[in-house]
């Protein structure tokens, strides 16, 4: 499966080294698992250090993420060789959660470990490992805190790898997930201090779901402001999205999904641009 | 915020529209198709104007069948 890509940089290598190093002295370890670029490289790595009988996948599954997600996680799981188990979550019960506060996604977290982490012991396993890179450890993440209070460990973090090595060594591995797109949860579409309810966050997957249909590639968020979808695409996308006719369809594909005014932002997408909307993060 | 500066750069511009402000978020309306906004230097050049005027994110919508914002204008 490992490729001889000459584009494979040394630093990247390295860390990987150190990772399996790591994974081998904490085995056998619980992943919590997503199908995202991060998990899937950290459950390739694992398979292959530790053999797939040392290495089990946890998938919590949350209203706040979309039904698809679950169906990309199983595929990516059955091709890494990994065994996984699912679990639901429901932090969308706990208002602290569903109040949308700016450390919403401590109390999500904090219920997806809950879940997870008795799920390994049940196992045999004491060590649960989750994606979390290097790159993460300077954003605003408050679900950072509910993993560490519930002993999860962050090996691609602490051997230092970053998001785009961890692309360059998923593509070197031939993994599928190398270039997929970062997925956070829906709730992450609605600004904080508006509750998440599930309506919401099922407007906000129906209408992105329409937007992917109709072809839009790349980066895609739905920013859900009451009456209002504020679409976030890829920035090389806008101006084509924009021409009358594609900005029709795209109108009208997120007014099917059940909002009544649609806008497009003209800086494109950003990775949490609720935040810097929300004042927790500089625009 | 300051949409009124940033409407009033806007139709200097060429860009005849609307603004409506909910908090840090400026939605421009315009009511035609507007060919300027698929410029990359005009949409970083509102996007510039609109962070000077106090907002952080900054939209188009274009309401060719009328009835959104350009009627609070």
């Amino acid at each position: 499966m490992r490729s001889t890509d000459a584009g494979v940089d040394d630093a990247g290598e390295i860390k990987e080294q150190a990772l399996v190093a790591w994974l081998r002295a904490a085995a056998p370890v619980a992943i919590g698992f997503s199908g995202g670029v991060d998990s899937a490289y950290l459950a390739a790595v694992a398979v292959e250090a530790l053999g797939r009988d040392r290495v089990l996948g946890v998938v919590g599954r949350s209203a706040s993420y979309p039904d698809s997600q679950w169906a990309v996680a199983r595929d990516v799981a059955a091709g890494l060789g990994l065994e996984v188990i699912e679990v639901d979550t429901d932090e969308l019960n706990d208002p602290r959660y569903a109040a949308n506060p700016t450390n919403r996604c401590y109390y999500c977290k904090t219920e997806l470990w809950t879940r997870v982490v008795p799920v390994a012991h049940s196992h045999g396993i004491s060590t649960v490992v989750d994606g979390t890179n290097a790159d993460d450890l300077g954003d605003y993440r408050p679900g950072a805190a509910a993993a560490r209070e519930h002993g999860v460990q962050s090996p691609l973090a602490e051997v230092g790898l970053t998001k785009d090595e961890i692309r360059a060594r998923s593509h070197a591995r031939g993994l599928p997930t190398w270039d997929q797109p970062s997925a956070p949860c829906l709730s992450s579409r609605i600004p904080y201090g508006t509750t998440v309810t599930v309506e919401r966050l099922r407007s906000v997957e129906r209408a992105e779901a329409a937007l992917r249909a109709l072809g839009v590639r790349g980066d895609l968020r739905v920013r859900h402001h009451g009456d209002l979808a504020r679409v976030e695409l890829s920035g090389e996308m806008l101006a084509t999205w924009l021409e009358p006719q594609a900005w029709t369809r795209l109108r009208a594909a997120v007014l099917d999904a059940g909002y009544t005014r649609v806008c497009v932002d003209l800086r494109g997408f950003r990775s949490g641009s609720l935040n810097v909307l929300g004042g927790v993060t500089a625009a | 915020m300051s949409a009124e500066s940033l409407v009033a750069w806007l139709r200097e511009s060429g860009i005849e529209c609307a603004i409506e402000a909910r908090d840090r978020l400026a939605i421009i309306t315009v009511a035609t198709d507007t060919p300027l906004l698929r410029d990359d230097g005009v949409r970083r050049e509102i996007v510039t104007r609109a962070r000077a005027a106090g907002f952080t994110n900054v939209a188009v919508e274009i309401d060719t069948l009328g009835g959104a914002a350009l009627s609070r204008d």
